[in-house]
């Protein structure tokens, strides 16, 4: 559908280097990034608004890298929606459908379609746009580009202004009517809970290189290297050796600051060699005060000092020190389990990492790192 | 709300104790710079009597230099405003090296004395290409084509300073937009950015025109101050005051006067309204 080949683009001092994307037809694609890695340089540049330096952009194989937008049948939602301030809602909607001359017939079909799904009724009939919500702003701005019926739909940080309640609502609708009428949409935004629940597809961008494009599932559990995984949150990383593998049981046992971890061998891991580990907060189990171990967790389980708790609304984040090493790990727990651990500041606590909840980073791909099950919440030994 | 702090007698301001002692001087000043203005308006009526200061307008030699004016300032006012909107446009979204210069360039006509506009004028027509369209295309040398041009002049400088800013209040996102939904660069201007614009467009051309109706100096000195022939509202103020025709000048002063009340009150409305905007 589009494939992007070896994109690179100068802006000032700031590099767009050498991207390349494959997305498929009807996909929910979603480009990653922090503020200022160059998501929008990057959008901007496909949607021809900025000039590439070097390589060239396919739309179902047909080269599109030097077309004007008029002739490229893909639609636009910017950043502020770019809505027509002296136009009505609807006159906004039909705006493009007027231009490209399409049928009155289709166009009212495809208009009565749109309203239903994405609930357009209370609003398609006011006289300005400026009595509308940043909801019902936003609700137009899609229906004015998805009823011309483009091959993709470009979204640039389309929800970064709404309420977070709104929000949702307005992201649910999205995700239900591309699913619907199979649209495939190229989606920008830096915000990680945004991305996990819309993307079928998505890229992690940083620093005007794309760092990892898998499924989001994949780039959550196996951030493909060190930069990827501290942007995802993944606050515990460990620079280790590996000591001994154990070939029956897949086990390779490493050493970090002299913590002793053992991890799952899916990557045929030498003695000596150097890794870097990354352990997600909410991949920390904690484990039953006075209540004896089982034997399965003999390895792995470590007493921590509780150094300090912050609370994140339904979470608590938990900065534990491990009681050896002085080396810190952030935990992530639901509040009511932080309240039945008894953890408090300067208290003690008992911890499991489980050998397949590490992933391997450095000089690793997303494909390769270990992690094959997210399992996150209680445990009870 | 503004407690526990002061409304004062003026909407909108909140009046913190001991903010009196700085707000009363400024706000005295400006009804004291506001009365100097009245009253320098306000002494024209003192020379019209209990007359009534507009039968003099009725009279033949006022109405033709009231309609002559009419007609040269519409007539420099369009063709500055169907020049200044595309390089308006163009000094608001290009980025070329360059453009400063032109943007100043076209900024002269507005700084300078509009005596010294009016003499560049008339030293153009010396030249061998304004010799060729004199004798060739039109004659404007103390004829009423010059009134238009030297007024045009005034009326291209100011519209594309007041489009300018227009076209920069319009969000360009909305132009790329347009682009996606299939406008041409010419449909994007046409159907979306100059209706957007169009406050800024009528206040370009109001502002302009209101220029051109009192612009004595550049007109004079191109076309001349001849009676009857090139006589504008301002050249006929002067010709009467010359005479000694009081009566005259302070009825086309208080037209002129009326005009500009009505000129600014126009302008501020659009403003209030707002010359373009965003969604």
């Amino acid at each position: 559908m589009i494939k992007i080949e070896n994109l690179s683009a100068r802006f000032g001092s700031f590099w767009l280097r050498d991207i390349s994307l494959n997305i498929k037809r009807g996909d929910f694609f979603l480009l990653l990034g922090p503020t200022g890695a160059g998501k929008s340089l990057l959008l901007e540049t496909i949607l021809g608004i900025k000039k590439p330096d070097a390589g060239r952009i396919l739309l179902d194989g047909q080269d599109i890298t030097t077309l004007p937008p008029e002739q490229r049948d893909i639609a636009y939602v910017p950043q502020d929606l770019g809505l027509f301030p002296n136009m009505s809602p609807l006159e906004n909607i039909l705006f493009g459908a007027r231009i490209q001359k399409i049928d009155s017939e289709t166009i009212r079909r495809r208009l009565d379609y749109l309203t239903e799904h994405l609930n357009l009724g209370p609003v398609i009939s006011r006289p300005s746009i400026f009595t509308l919500s940043g909801g019902e702003k936003q609700r137009i701005a899609f229906a004015r580009a998805i009823i011309t019926k483009p091959r993709v739909l470009f979204l640039d940080e389309p929800f970064s202004a709404l309420d977070s309640y709104i929000k949702r609502e307005v992201q649910f609708q999205l995700k239900r009517l591309q699913k619907t009428i199979d649209l495939t949409i190229f989606h920008v935004t830096h915000d990680q809970e945004e991305a996990f629940l819309m993307a079928d597809y998505m890229a992690v961008m940083i620093d005007g290189e794309i760092k990892q494009h898998d499924r989001p599932e994949q780039c959550y559990r196996a951030p493909a290297n060190e930069t990827v995984a501290s942007f995802l949150l993944m606050q515990n990383i460990f620079d280790a050796d590996v000591l001994s593998v154990d070939h029956e049981s897949s086990c390779v046992t490493c050493t970090a600051n002299g913590i002793r971890f053992e991890i799952t061998n899916h990557n045929r891991l030498k003695v000596g060699s150097s890794v870097k580990l990354g352990i997600r907060p909410e991949e920390i189990l904690f484990l039953t005060p006075g209540k004896p171990f089982k034997p399965e967790l003999r390895h792995n389980t470590f007493r921590m000092r509780v150094e300090a708790l912050y609370n994140l609304g339904s979470r608590r984040l938990v900065r534990l020190v491990f009681a050896d090493s002085g080396r810190t790990l952030d935990a992530t727990v639901h509040y009511r389990i932080g309240r039945r651990f008894e953890l408090t500041e300067g208290g003690e606590t008992y911890i499991h990492l489980r050998p397949q909840s590490f992933c391997l980073l450095s000089g690793h791909t997303s494909s390769q790192a270990v992690s094959d099950e997210h399992v996150a919440g209680d445990y009870k030994p | 709300m503004c407690s526990p702090q002061r409304r004062s007698a003026e909407p909108g301001i909140c009046l913190i104790r001991g903010d009196e002692k700085f707000f009363y001087p400024v706000h005295s000043c400006c009804r004291g710079a506001a009365a100097l203005v009245a009253a320098i308006l306000a002494s024209q009526l003192y020379y019209i009597g209990p007359a009534n200061p507009f039968r003099s307008l009725l009279q033949p030699d006022v109405r033709s230099a009231i309609f002559l004016s009419l007609y040269t300032a519409t007539a420099a006012a369009g063709l500055g405003l169907a020049l200044a909107i595309p390089a308006a446009y163009f000094l608001a979204r290009a980025h070329l090296p360059g453009k400063s210069i032109l943007d100043a360039i076209l900024d002269v006509p507005i700084i300078m004395s509009p005596l010294a506009l009016g003499t560049s004028l008339l030293l153009f027509f010396r030249t061998p290409p304004g010799q060729w369209i004199e004798a060739n295309l039109m004659n404007f040398v103390f004829e009423v084509p010059g009134i238009i041009l030297a007024q045009f002049f005034l009326a291209l400088a100011l519209s594309v300073r007041v489009l300018k800013a227009s076209f920069e209040a319009v969000d360009v996102r909305c132009e790329q937009v347009a682009r996606f939904l299939g406008c041409t660069p010419w449909q994007a201007f046409i159907r979306v950015t100059l209706p957007i614009a169009r406050k800024g467009v009528l206040a370009a051309f109001i502002l302009s025109w209101a220029r051109c109706l009192g612009d004595f100096g550049a007109a004079v000195t191109l076309a001349g101050a001849i009676k009857g022939k090139t006589e504008t509202i301002p050249v006929s103020i002067y010709l009467n005051m010359a005479s000694v025709n009081i009566d005259k000048a302070v009825a086309l002063m208080l037209l002129t006067t009326l005009l500009a009340v009505l000129v600014l009150f126009a302008i501020r409305v659009l403003a209030a309204e707002g010359g373009a905007g965003r969604a």
